[in-house]
């Protein structure tokens, strides 16, 4: 699964340490999402959806081996 | 959520400091650098049957490793949230695997009565892998965060 967290997380100019207060997660869970390294659960991703006013499919695509 | 049956984060210090207040007394006494009288001579022991007499001192520091090692290990983290959360699954599977692997090497190459030293070790070895290899991962991720992006 890919994401472009980094680049709507820039556009919303939001550090790491912004976005994880506001939807309550330590700045490792974001790196690790933008790096691809973890898959958030639902509730998470529909936070992150939130925060960037889009919906989860814009901000988190399948891969073809997904 | 597993973080139902962790300990609250401000224990996490506490038991650094037990466990290895239990691991430094342990390792004096081995040493001879230390000797204690008994500290545990006041609890009785209801299923024993060796010499009777006070116990040894070894019971003690077992304790104060096995409750710190417990409490380092299973308290929550500051930022206890999913990704930490999967961090700690994954220690626990890693150490059970290493666990498995280190007993049925030491099946495989000990016997007689040299496996009660393997058998006491393999009592802590558990505990104490998931604790390390939990720290471990939890540096990593800290490492790979840069400081301020």
């Amino acid at each position: 699964m890919t994401n472009n967290l980094r680049v709507e997380r820039a556009i919303h100019r939001f550090t790491q340490e912004e976005l994880a207060r506001r939807i309550g997660v330590s700045r490792q869970t974001i790196n690790a999402m933008e790096a691809g390294k973890y898959v958030p659960s639902t509730a998470l991703a529909l936070k992150l959806a939130q925060v960037f006013g889009k919906p989860v499919e814009a901000l988190f695509q399948l891969e073809p081996g997904d | 959520m597993m973080t139902r049956y962790l300990f609250p984060h401000r224990y996490k210090r506490l038991g650094w400091v037990l466990a290895l207040l239990g691991l430094w007394l342990y390792v004096l006494e081995q040493t001879k650098l230390l000797v204690l009288p008994p500290l545990l001579g006041w609890l009785p022991s209801f299923w024993n049957n060796s010499q009777p007499g006070p116990r040894e001192n070894h019971d003690a520091y077992a304790l104060l490793i096995i409750v710190g090692a417990l409490l380092a290990a299973c308290s929550r983290e500051r930022y206890e949230d999913e990704y930490i959360g999967q961090l700690r699954l994954e220690a626990l599977l890693g150490a059970l695997y290493i666990y498995c692997g280190l007993l049925v090497l030491a099946i495989l190459l000990v016997s007689g009565i040299n496996f009660l030293l393997v058998m006491m070790y393999a009592m802590f070895a558990p505990l104490l892998l998931f604790l390390v290899l939990f720290q471990l991962s939890l540096r990593r991720a800290q490492r790979t965060t840069p400081a301020h992006d």
